[in-house]
């Protein structure tokens, strides 16, 4: 088992400074933002009423904040079996859990906009955990605008138990 | 009630949010999968969750994150924007679970045009385990938001 979880933080080591940006390949739409607020309850007119957004002071509806930070949209060539991203197959080594999110907002995302994230992985590290070893991996992602204007960023921090194999993230 | 029916100058460091809950169901999982373009299987699917180890599918950690930004947005009123959202997970939520997010005010402090509150936050389910948590905000309300009403 020991052996089995070296293994596990060896590959993870070697995804460390892996850096990648992906580019959307059409604005995100309005329509994205009513899916998001209704799959979450979320009855904010901002997100889907023009009128409410204008009187807010507002150019136009805008994103639910966190929509940003947790869409695939922006990953090319379609789902693995595991129905993740292929594009992240090679920085991803086993199962992994969610640990947390740390995101930083700096403007508004509106219907017209056209997102690009570079993502890159910052730092792995070890743990004894209650049922054995975890293994920690830090990826940030930086998500810009058609301007090339910083938007907001989203550090988050996954886990991974010694024994997991496949491909599936919370 | 949100701060546009209130002082600004009357926000301070202990208030208590007004919580939300949450009662979580399929369906809104699955939602939330096509929403965010993330298909893992453990997000809706009970046999792979089984066979991963897990008792049933798993909400997406980033959707409690969602219900969070909700809360803090619904009390900072139409104005406000989120500056930073930032949570640990610490336990699994499934299906049929009902959560309950809390928050209250922990820092106040004034630039030229902003109100800017952090707020500490937390997430329970229906046994009052903590689900995530430390969980913490950071909102800026201007203060014009307060002179037009």
């Amino acid at each position: 088992m020991r052996d089995e979880a070296e293994t596990l933080f060896q590959k993870l080591q070697r995804t460390v400074g892996h850096e990648e940006t992906f580019t959307d390949d059409k604005p995100i739409g309005r329509a994205a933002f009513r899916m998001y607020a209704d799959a979450v309850g979320d009855p904010n007119p901002l997100y889907t009423n023009l009128d409410a957004a204008r009187k807010a002071g507002l150019p136009d509806v805008m994103a639910p904040p966190t929509l940003l930070t947790d869409t695939f949209r922006i990953y090319p060539d379609g789902l693995n079996e595991s129905g993740l991203p292929s594009a992240l197959e090679q920085q991803s080594v086993g199962t992994p859990i969610r640990a947390g999110n740390s995101y930083r907002f700096f403007r508004r995302i509106h219907p017209s906009d056209v997102i690009a994230a570079t993502r890159k992985v910052t730092r792995v590290w070890q743990k004894q955990g209650r049922s054995g070893s975890l293994a920690f991996q830090e990826i940030e992602l930086s998500y810009r605008n058609q301007h090339s204007v910083l938007v907001a960023v989203n550090t988050e921090v996954v886990c991974y138990r010694e024994s997991a194999e496949g491909g599936d993230a919370s | 009630m949100n701060v546009a029916t209130r002082s600004l100058q009357d926000i301070a460091v202990g208030d208590s949010l007004p919580t939300l809950e949450k009662k979580i169901y399929l369906p809104k999982m699955m939602a939330y999968a096509a929403a965010t373009w993330d298909f893992a299987r453990i997000h809706y699917d009970a046999a792979y969750s089984r066979s991963q180890g897990l008792p049933g599918p798993v909400v997406d950690g980033q959707m409690l994150g969602a219900f969070l930004a909700q809360m803090v947005q619904q009390w900072a009123g139409p104005r406000s924007f989120l500056q930073s959202l930032s949570f640990q997970n610490r336990g699994m939520v499934h299906p049929g679970d009902t959560l309950t997010c809390g928050g209250r005010v922990a820092n106040v402090q004034r630039d030229v045009e902003n109100l800017l509150v952090e707020c500490d936050l937390w997430l329970d389910n229906q046994k009052g385990e903590r689900v995530l948590g430390p969980a913490s905000a950071t909102v800026s309300i201007p203060f014009q938001a307060e002179a037009e009403e």
